[in-house]
């Protein structure tokens, strides 16, 4: 079963169900990238005045508690068998979807930092809550056959919009930009979670079909838990080694004014275009090639990046940036979103999935994001200059790639060897 | 490897390499540090990775300029193309290029005395022409040459299928039965290793390796053209119901292959990019294909049956 089979079908609930889960992805991974990730650093330095090192501390105890959040829901709706029960999930969707709006309307009213710290618990609560509501939904909407070309749509969708909407990395630029998001979502997926249609009811069924329940890697269910842990393990290493190496440049004008923040928008457009095109192919291997090989590329990819940078850096203050650097960013970014989008429901069930995707995003991406956070903050603490950090990063980039090529050749050897001997 | 196919590699790339230039011969001038002032002409390619260039007014420079990093200040002519990575650009009045500028970063200056005769690209690694290219040749000049590198190309394709019929036919039926997953590949590999070779190329010691990458990529793209060529060839001789051998069917099509591809070049925007995305196709067929050495098999999202 796939969209192309579903549209010739005239099939309007499986098209319908694409388009639900390719917006509200989509919508929250935008929210996430840049109100989250960005607008509250600003909110916290520009608007209550917190230091640098005091906003990046209570960044990383955000992404403690969303960790936490997110297993914490993904373990209670595990074990009440939400995971297929499509409106339950719905609703979920609609209530985190609204918290959110609430969140950004009354972010301004925050004066202080302890009040900034309890709203942020209640942001982690939100987020961590929508992550098995939101990444579970796939085994209702999406069908496995599909999954790799729906998490490159996400992912281009998503960087698109951040690239190319976000003129002004500002915290009001932001809230302006999400209240209407947010409001907007809130309603659709209200009339969506309490809504009584025929399509819907479809939709409550389609995880009870093999194409859309069973995960890709599901079909051997030998090995499933190793492949999890292993897949944990590398995702979380690359978040590690992305938020490590982007905190430092996004420090750091020249890099952002020539590339992500640049006035002219041809060259935010040109970073946009390689997301979108980084996130397509990546969606097309996905389904093609054996996951090992995008993960091979993302470390190699980021290895390439931050030895331009530490080159560059290196030379001394140029008068500009090159282009070739946000490039290859762009594209690793792009590759390892779209393996996180598409992973973790791949490697479940409908019973599975919550738990699932939240062990894989919270322990990968949160807590990545946790401790690079703190990594970052005692680097900078301690003095060491931005030629080390990237220095830094490049050599666990490298490190990874080493590693995951030798994992590779050795489980191509054993492969070989089974092959041989059956 | 075969001892007969050593001498046909060797054909094949002295044929590649005698294709760089009209005399065989090529020059590049390398500055990485240091000021100087061209004040006389100068023949061959120019690139900056540090230090800083001037041409003076009375000064050509017969060649193209690409300034990677340092700085440039143009004041005479420039017969070729000039390409930014990064660095500090300065077109003086009088400043003339006659080719095209393409700026993908670091900081240009631009007197508006200063010409630039082909066309002006910012930000993009990618080309995408807004007319067709100028060119001083007359259309049946245009169309010969095209014909000339059809035939030479249709040669080559005819001598590969000779000596690699299988690994090419694997390359081809990678192209046409997985034309997605070879663009995306041949998308990821064309970004990645162009950047891995410029990488390269900054450290100066390794820029023969860097060079030997770009032959390899180069090679690779040129298989590619031929893989879609002899696809195309074995299509239109079963069309016509003609059995004249592998090799005349590569020849054949790869010939009309190169020529459509010419026609295409014509088109603004669409032909430039149909162009690219074909090219991109076949490159990413080589590597999926490991250069035709293995079958690229996808993997199958199996559907239970239960």
């Amino acid at each position: 079963m796939s969209f192309l089979q579903f549209v010739r079908e005239r099939n309007g609930p499986a098209v319908f169900g694409y388009a639900l889960f390719v917006g509200m992805l989509s919508a929250g991974y935008y929210y996430n990238l840049t109100f989250v990730q960005l607008g509250l650093e600003d909110f916290g330095t520009g608007w209550l005045g917190l230091s640098a090192q005091g906003i990046a501390c209570d960044m990383a105890l955000f992404a403690l508690l969303t960790c936490l959040a997110a297993l914490v829901s993904g373990f209670w709706m595990q074990r009440h068998g939400w995971g297929r029960r499509f409106r339950l999930k719905l609703r979920l969707a609609f209530f985190v979807v609204l918290a959110q709006t609430a969140l950004t309307a009354i972010c301004p009213l925050i004066r202080h930092e302890w009040l900034f710290l309890a709203w942020l618990a209640a942001a982690a609560v939100a987020l961590g809550l929508g992550v098995p509501a939101l990444f579970s939904l796939a085994v209702d909407l999406i069908p496995t056959r599909d999954r790799g070309m729906v998490a490159g749509l996400v992912t281009a969708l998503a960087y698109f919009a951040a690239e190319t909407l976000s003129t002004s990395w500002t915290f009001e630029a932001f809230r302006a930009q999400m209240l209407v998001l947010t409001a907007s979502g809130a309603l659709l997926t209200g009339m969506l979670a309490f809504a009584r249609h025929p399509w819907l009811d479809r939709l409550a069924q389609q995880h009870r079909l093999p194409a859309f329940g069973r995960g890709r890697f599901t079909r051997r269910p030998s090995g499933l838990h190793n492949r999890l842990l292993f897949l944990i393990v590398a995702m979380f290493a690359i978040y590690f080694i992305d938020s490590l190496g982007f905190l430092r440049l996004l420090k750091t004008p020249v890099y952002m004014q020539s590339a992500w923040q640049s006035p002219d928008l041809q060259v935010r457009l040109f970073i946009a275009a390689m997301h979108v095109a980084g996130a397509l192919a990546a969606g097309i291997l996905y389904a093609s090639l054996n996951e090992r090989h995008l993960f091979l590329w993302v470390f190699g990819i980021f290895a390439l990046a931050h030895l331009q940078y530490s080159f560059d850096i290196r030379l001394g203050p140029g008068p500009g940036a090159a282009l070739s650097m946000p490039m290859l960013y762009a594209l690793a970014v792009s590759l390892y979103t779209v393996l996180n989008f598409a992973l973790w429901a791949d490697l479940s069930t409908p019973d599975s999935i919550c738990m699932r995707s939240a062990l894989g995003v919270a322990l990968s991406g949160w807590t990545a994001t946790f401790l690079s956070t703190a990594l970052a903050i005692y680097l900078q603490g301690v003095g060491v200059s931005l030629e080390r950090h990237i220095q830094i990063v490049d050599a666990l980039a490298l490190l990874f790639f080493t590693t995951a090529l030798t994992l590779a050749f050795f489980h191509s050897t054993q492969l070989s060897h089974a092959e041989a001997t059956s | 490897m075969k001892p007969r196919k050593l001498p046909f590699l060797l054909t094949l790339l002295a044929f590649f390499l005698s294709a760089c230039s009209d005399n065989g011969m090529q020059r590049l001038t390398l500055v990485t540090q240091g000021r100087h002032t061209l004040a006389e002409s100068m023949q061959g390619d120019l690139i900056v990775l540090g230090g800083a260039v001037t041409l003076s007014p009375e000064a050509t420079l017969h060649g193209s300029l690409h300034l990677l990093r340092g700085e440039a200040t143009l004041a005479g002519r420039v017969t070729g193309d000039v390409s930014q990575l990064g660095g500090w650009l300065v077109l003086a009045p009088g400043a003339r290029i006659e080719g095209g500028l393409q700026i993908a970063g670091g900081d240009l200056e631009r007197s508006p005395f200063s010409k630039v005769v082909g066309s002006v690209n910012r930000g993009g690694a990618v080309l995408f022409s807004k007319a067709p290219a100028r060119s001083p040749v007359p259309p049946l000049g245009r169309l010969s040459k095209a014909l000339l590198d059809s035939l030479l190309l249709g040669l080559a394709a005819a001598a590969l299928v000779h000596f690699f019929p299988g690994p090419l036919l694997l390359v081809a039926e990678s192209a046409t039965h997985h034309p997605a997953v070879s663009l995306a590949m041949g998308f990821l590999v064309g970004v990645v290793d162009g950047s891995l070779l410029v990488t390269m190329a900054y450290t100066i010691l390794l820029i023969p390796v860097a060079l030997l990458g770009l032959l390899v990529l180069g090679a690779a793209v040129a298989i590619g053209w031929i893989a879609w060529g002899t696809t195309l060839g074995l299509a239109l001789f079963r069309l016509l119901k003609i059995n004249l051998g592998l090799g005349w069917a590569a020849f054949a099509g790869t010939v009309a292959f190169g020529l459509a591809q010419a026609g295409l070049s014509l088109l603004p925007y669409l032909g430039s990019t149909l162009n690219l995305l074909i090219a991109l196709t076949g490159f990413g067929a080589v590597f999926l294909t490991r250069f035709g050495l293995q079958r690229f098999r996808p993997q199958v999202i199996e559907e239970a049956l239960t």
